[in-house]
């Protein structure tokens, strides 16, 4: 009985702290965009509204992207497009700041 | 100089995009950081007096050496359907540009929260150095026919964090090796024409000379906050120096095929680029890893074994395989604690880089004059 009620506990607790990983708080607004994907420059950049910051483990999604021909654009393209901001739990965020060395990777890898 | 091997080259007025091959949809995968903005907007870099010296290689970015060398020439147009392991050039394109743009966001970043206006400066000109590379690779791509798919940049992206001395020691290295990368592929092109498989690789000499200046200039910001260099952050350093080691020495060992279209041996022309880059890194770095110990470069191809052995039971998922996987990722693991424990090279004056020749360093405080141009 004793075995059970521990592994109910554990388990319980497991979907908690799950739920608590997954959680997120949407904030909506709109961003302005700058794309620019030829030969003499690739860069794209996003400016948020005010109020809006991004953390670590939060996740953004912008909503609009004009067409282009191959992924390429003919010159820079700005504008202004809604934007999604997924505020991670503290849990995540936590999490992220920790576990960046196992992502090592991403900084070192060079052409 | 060295000029392309006519055996690739189609016949006269076929240029333009490659037509027999397949549009392929390249998918760059840029990294997205988030650090602690603020802590690095405290940084005191005139603690040390060095702020002259900050403001002396903002001025060397503001000059934009490279302002008028990325711009394409005829060869460009040539056909490349035949070109000598094309899809692992395409593979190197990728890669390349995916590097390039990372760097030019990250930079873009920094502009964003930065308020020091000297440092906002630096960050900004080198984002446009980076966006510059990642456009060149670009329209490379573009010609070989490949499209970018854009929706990738759009749909969700997480952010990652890393603390800012993590970005400091590994973004130094990374720009350092990557100037020691391209100028070897270039000396050895030069000295070897007939493996110039493509044109872009012409590019190569003034294009490191950027990667170098921006590490001149991370190695300036660690100068400034000592702290950054001693005690346990020795360590890091030491972990920082094997992660791009054996990053660089794991990924090229894979794409040994690459290399050999290049005429070169991969793993001669890995440990050059180490010692080159090892040899730089004594410019700030306290300690650097001791390459003369056999057992360095020994352990390195140990780790080279394991991983072809890895790869070797991909696809597999018999208990057998999952077995012998776990073995094999342990045996890396350990090996590469095994190097991490190997003593290091301590920097003293005798060995410390003095800079590159004809390189611009910084003149003094008086600034008599500027300093001849590295290209």
């Amino acid at each position: 009985m004793r075995k059970l009620l521990a592994v109910t506990v554990l388990g319980v607790a497991a979907f908690l702290l799950h739920k608590w990983y997954n959680r997120e708080v949407l904030l909506e607004g709109e961003g302005f965009v700058r794309l620019q994907s030829e030969h003499e420059h690739f860069h794209f950049h996003v400016d948020l509204p005010p109020g809006m910051e991004i953390q670590p483990g939060d996740t953004l999604e912008i909503m609009h992207l004009p067409p282009t021909e191959d992924g390429r654009t003919n010159g820079e393209i700005c504008y202004r497009s809604p934007i999604r901001l997924y505020k991670a739990s503290a849990l995540r965020r936590f999490l992220t700041k920790k576990s960046s060395l196992i992502e090592i990777n991403e900084l070192v890898e060079h052409p | 100089m060295f000029w392309i091997n006519p055996l690739m080259m189609e016949m006269p007025g076929e240029f333009s995009r490659t037509t027999r091959h397949a549009l392929k949809e390249a998918i760059l995968s840029p990294r997205f950081y988030t650090t602690d903005f603020k802590a690095i907007d405290r940084l005191e870099i005139d603690r040390n007096g060095l702020r002259d010296e900050f403001d002396w290689i903002r001025d060397e970015f503001a000059y934009d050496y490279n302002r008028t060398h990325f711009r394409r020439t005829d060869e460009f147009l040539q056909n490349f359907d035949d070109m000598p392991e094309r899809d692992a050039f395409i593979d190197f394109l990728e890669r390349s540009c995916t590097a390039e743009f990372s760097g030019c966001l990250l930079y873009a970043e920094m502009v964003k929260h930065l308020h020091d206006p000297t440092l906002k400066a630096i960050f900004k000109y080198m984002s446009r150095d980076e966006g510059r590379h990642a456009g060149f690779l670009n329209r490379t791509m573009a010609d070989l026919n490949v499209a970018l798919d854009l929706t990738v940049l759009q749909k969700r992206k997480k952010y990652t964090y890393f603390k800012p001395k993590f970005i400091f020691y590994s973004v130094y290295l990374s720009e350092k090796i990557g100037y020691s990368r391209y100028i070897h592929i270039y000396r050895h092109l030069e000295r070897n024409p007939q493996y110039c498989i493509h044109p872009i690789f012409k590019w190569f000499e003034q294009w490191c000379n950027d990667e170098y200046r921006h590490g001149e200039f991370f190695a300036l910001l660690m100068r400034s906050q000592p702290e950054m260099l001693e005690g346990v952050n020795r360590r890091w350093i030491r972990f920082f120096l094997l992660a791009v080691y054996a990053t660089m020495y794991l990924n090229d060992a894979r794409r040994s095929n690459f290399y050999a279209a290049l005429g070169l041996d991969w793993r001669d022309y890995d440990q050059r680029v180490i010692r080159l880059c090892n040899d730089i890194a004594t410019q700030v770095y306290p300690e650097t890893m001791n390459l003369d110990d056999p057992r360095f470069f020994g352990y390195m191809d140990k780790l080279v074994e394991y991983d072809r052995k890895l790869r070797a039971l991909e696809g597999r998922n018999d208990p057998i395989a999952l077995a012998q996987s776990t073995r094999l990722k342990a045996a890396i693991a350990l090996r590469l604690l095994a190097i991490y424990r190997l003593p290091t090279r301590k920097t003293t004056e005798a060995i410390r880089w003095k800079g590159l020749p004809g390189f611009p360093n910084y003149p003094g405080p008086n600034r008599p004059q500027r300093v001849i141009a590295a290209d």
